[in-house]
């Protein structure tokens, strides 16, 4: 069955379910992920064929899909389902990395709130990883209920959780660009073109509180798409009314950022409903109905905000984005240099060319695609305002191409990226589809030189305009995969890696965090690198310092980078009142992944160029009054508390 | 023909039955608990709201499975933020009673507002399924097996390189208890992959106060002591250290533990 256009889609689909290539499409799909078990199974191993190993498990999962629903000759359920087993199998490459655990850093943070929520009963507990996360605990309390009730541990809680989320998101995001542009072939392009967002396939499937914000704005956004249709029956009206009220005051305690995001998106479409001169009453309806919301879903944020901890929250919002912005104007000013993309620190491998060739050829091909995307929707949709609105929202992209060229601006950029992809991918599709019926039209594939060499060896089933499309989508699938990874460390598990975000978390760091629970007991001062301070604040409920999202402490670091335990360094860890201290010593065999050991302020941070001198990390053995409670080998821990005046 | 059309709404209450009694009879750690409760919070919830809101209206598979999950967690965080202002809080108990008293309430309200000439039902999943052949319920099978092992291979092999990540801890600790504060406590965990030999010295100001010759811990295996150290027995500071070593290699210090005590 071809594609339908649907103009009345609140009707109710009961056309019978034609699979079309479904149950071989999930064969690959699942061939894709044997594909990716392998090679995280080379990588743990250190093979050098588990980075290849990897790119072609993503294709034979993406490939297929992509071919499939750009030939326009799948059904609208089949679509959905591919998007969804294709959605679940970029998910799950992550679960089948690290099976066992939570792994990433901001895992960490998001598992300190769980745990308090879990020990104590009640929310909003202060968090000395993330300060603003306990005021956003939407995530953190379905996991509460399901891993109460269910009373399995909460990674494999959190596993199934953030599958769903998943089915949220792709069923989410299918739906409102099928509405809005009332076209079942452009949602299903669309939603295939939303998994070339960089963080969708590497960081997205996190046990952390941004991971949830998007797919719950989509279903928020999903609900006030609906009720601004024309065919909406009347006494519909008030139940998705209700919905989406409900909706916008869970995202409000789940996420800050998305919130806000949902809130300037529903206000700029409200904006663009005004434009109309001669409105009807339907158009009248629509009006009230977005104003309403769009205030709403800027006051719920704020009032909460301001309930929660404007301090706290607008420090970490609006801090760095400033920092950013300076750093921007400096770089466009020529008053300094811009970041290097792609650049690796520590002892990495620099990531391959051809893997830099398809992150930039991703962003060309997304930039261009953009700009006749644009164009075609003044030309032929300028009418549908939601679409309009989509349209100026994805101007968001370029800019967040800029931001990633100053030195703090790569994860501001990785924010934004997520936040553009979603009307990106809408205009992305409209280039995809005005392309693909030019190809149609024209034969223009058959016709193209090369293409004439290569049809003399090539099956002619390869040379036709869904093949071509979908090797155009691949590379932006890839290039998202290469920017949203940065570093190849991220593709596979394998070896640890100083101070490289989830390949430096170990049994022996997670050992050492509950033991210092049990035998030390719980929120004692401790300071330590990033990657222990994240496992003693999680699994040893100990209140770290500093605050591992903040820019850092240089008398802190001074602490570890110091070749003496002097007045200056005793002074620090008696006015923070510093009772632990943890020491990686396989820091002095490797550089650091991330470009700094403890935090950004540590001498050297991001120009390292020798590993830290290992004397400095074992100087505080033999002090007076220092106790060495813990020796795994690799992990020391030390107490102070002579220092401090408590023991 | 009533309770057939409102099969979905009975089955809910009774899974929230089911949740509400292994919650209160402390049984949350059971298989059965574990399947019921992850659609219990994550499914049911709004598919509930749903029926209740739009009693009269099919839906689409997609939209319908869309709201169910989506309004449950709308549902399940509001619920969340609610009995955090209660004094029992969020736990299993009070988790089971909120659930299942909407599950009850908006069940209820479901079915009074569903017509007798309504849909009967709001997904016609026999319809749908006509289509699917044994020979596609075979690939669906296959891959559906194929995932499953690259599940499970992946969870092995992470297992083993956990495994064959060996390394030995040696710790001390003074008791945290009041009046205990003249004992301390030693530990050796050997999270080796194979059994390794150890043995303990432990000194007080440089004299060894206690020796333990031999430790042979298997994989995972742990030792712990204590001991008992009278503050009478040393002037101002005393300084405890504990040298792990290990059999193969019996003159080299392995592992090294210090602990300061004041009288």
């Amino acid at each position: 069955m071809a594609f339908r256009e649907m103009y009345a889609l609140d009707t109710f689909d009961d056309s019978p379910l034609t699979l079309g290539w479904l149950p071989l499409l999930s064969f690959a799909d699942a061939a894709g992920l044997f594909v990716l078990a392998l090679a995280d199974i080379g990588g743990r191993a250190s093979a050098v064929w588990a980075d290849p190993l990897f790119w072609i498990g993503l294709l034979i999962a993406f490939v297929p899909t992509a071919v499939r629903i750009l030939s326009g000759a799948a059904s609208r359920n089949e679509c959905i389902i591919l998007l969804l087993l294709l959605g679940s199998v970029l998910y799950l490459q992550k679960v089948l990395q690290y099976p066992l655990g939570f792994a990433y850093n901001d895992e960490f943070q998001s598992l300190r709130t769980a745990l308090d929520i879990t020990n104590s009963g009640h929310l909003f507990h202060p968090n000395p990883t993330l300060a603003v996360g306990p005021a956003y605990p939407g995530l953190e309390i379905v996991a509460n209920a399901a891993s109460s009730l269910s009373g399995l541990p909460l990674f494999p809680t959190v596993v199934v959780i953030l599958g769903v989320v998943r089915l949220i998101q792709i069923l989410a995001l299918f739906l409102v660009y099928e509405k809005v542009s009332r076209s079942t072939r452009l949602a299903a392009i669309a939603t295939l073109l939303f998994t070339a967002e960089p963080g969708f396939t590497i960081g997205s499937g996190q046990f952390a509180y941004s991971s949830f914000g998007i797919p719950l704005a989509l279903f928020v956004l999903y609900t006030v798409v609906s009720l601004t249709l024309r065919t909406v029956p009347r006494e519909h009206r008030k139940g998705l009314l209700l919905i989406a009220i409900l909706g916008l005051g869970a995202l409000t305690a789940t996420h800050h950022l998305t919130s806000f995001f949902l809130a300037a998106f529903l206000l700029l479409w409200f904006v663009l409903t005004l434009r109309d001169q001669a409105p009807d009453s339907h158009i009248w309806l629509n009006r009230a109905i977005l104003g309403v919301l769009s205030v709403l879903s800027l006051i719920l944020p704020v009032v909460w905000l301001v309930v929660v901890g404007r301090d706290i929250v607008l420090g970490y919002l609006v801090h760095p984005a400033v920092e950013t912005a300076g750093q921007l104007i400096q770089v466009l000013l020529g008053r300094s240099s811009g970041r290097l993309l792609f650049q690796s620190t520590g002892d990495l491998q620099v990531v391959p060319v051809w893997e830099q060739l398809v992150g930039l050829a991703s962003a060309a091909v997304a930039l261009i695609a953009q700009m006749f995307g644009l164009y075609l929707i003044w030309q032929r949709h300028r009418a549908n305002v939601c679409m309009l609105a989509l349209a100026v929202s994805s101007l968001l992209y370029p800019l967040s191409l800029v931001v990633r060229y100053t030195p703090v601006g790569a994860s501001i950029a990785s924010r934004a990226t997520e936040y553009a992809f979603f009307p990106l991918a809408l205009v992305l599709a409209l280039s995809a589809t005005a392309a693909m019926d030019w190809l149609r039209r024209s034969n223009a594939v058959r016709v193209l030189p090369p293409v004439r060499t290569l049809s003399r060896a090539a099956p002619a089933c390869l040379l036709t305009y869904p093949v071509t499309m979908a090797t155009v989508a691949s590379v932006l699938f890839l290039g998202g995969i290469v920017v949203g990874a940065g570093q190849t460390f991220w593709h596979t598990p394998g070896p640890y890696i100083a101070a490289a975000n989830m390949r430096s978390i170990s049994q022996e760091g997670i050992d050492a965090a509950l033991w210092t629970s049990v035998h030390v007991g719980p929120n004692q001062r401790l300071a330590g690198d990033l990657v222990d301070r994240l496992l003693m604040a999680s699994y040893g409920g100990q209140w770290v310092v500093p605050d591992p999202t903040g820019p850092g402490d240089a008398n802190v670091d001074s602490i570890f980078f110091s070749p003496h335990l002097g007045p200056a360094q005793e002074a620090t860890l008696r006015r923070m009142r510093i009772r632990l201290l943890v020491v990686d010593l396989r820091f002095s065999n490797g550089l650091p992944a991330s470009g700094f050991y403890f935090d950004g302020a540590e001498p050297g941070a991001y120009q390292h160029t020798v590993p830290i001198n290992p004397r400095y990390l074992t100087k505080f053995d033999g002090l007076n009054g220092v106790s060495r409670l813990f020796d795994s080998g690799n992990i020391v821990i030390y107490d102070t508390g002579v220092l401090d005046g408590k023991s | 023909m009533a309770s057939l059309r409102s099969a979905d709404l009975l089955a809910a209450l009774v899974c929230a039955d089911i949740v509400t009694v292994l919650a209160f009879t402390g049984l949350s750690n059971t298989v059965v608990m574990a399947v019921l409760a992850i659609p219990f919070v994550l499914v049911v919830p709004g598919y509930l709201v749903m029926t209740a809101a739009f009693a009269g209206r099919r839906f689409d598979i997609p939209e319908l499975l869309l709201y169910s999950m989506g309004m449950s967690f709308v549902v399940v965080i509001l619920g969340g933020l609610m009995l955090n202002l209660t004094p029992f809080g969020l736990e299993a108990r009070s988790w089971s009673l909120f659930l299942g008293g909407f599950t009850l309430c908006v069940s209820a309200v479901a079915y009074v507002r569903r017509s007798p000439q309504g849909p009967s039902g709001p997904i016609p999943l026999r319809q749908l399924l006509a289509a699917v052949s044994p020979r596609t319920w075979l690939m669906f099978g296959l891959a559906v097996a194929v995932a499953a092992a690259s599940i499970t291979l992946a969870y092995y092999s992470a297992a083993q390189q956990e495994n064959t990540q060996g390394y030995t801890v040696l710790w001390i600790a003074p008791a945290k208890d009041a009046g205990q504060q003249e004992n301390f406590y030693l530990g050796v965990n050997n999270m080796q992959p194979t059994t390794v030999s150890y043995s303990l010295d432990v000194s007080v100001n440089g004299k060894i106060v206690e020796r333990w010759q031999s430790i042979a811990l298997k994989p995972h295996e742990s030792w712990q002591a204590t001991l008992f150290l009278p503050s009478s027995s040393y002037v101002g500071k005393a300084r405890i250290d504990a040298a792990l070593y290990r059999s193969a290699a019996p003159s080299v210090v392995f592992r090294h533990v210090v602990l300061w005590l004041s009288p």
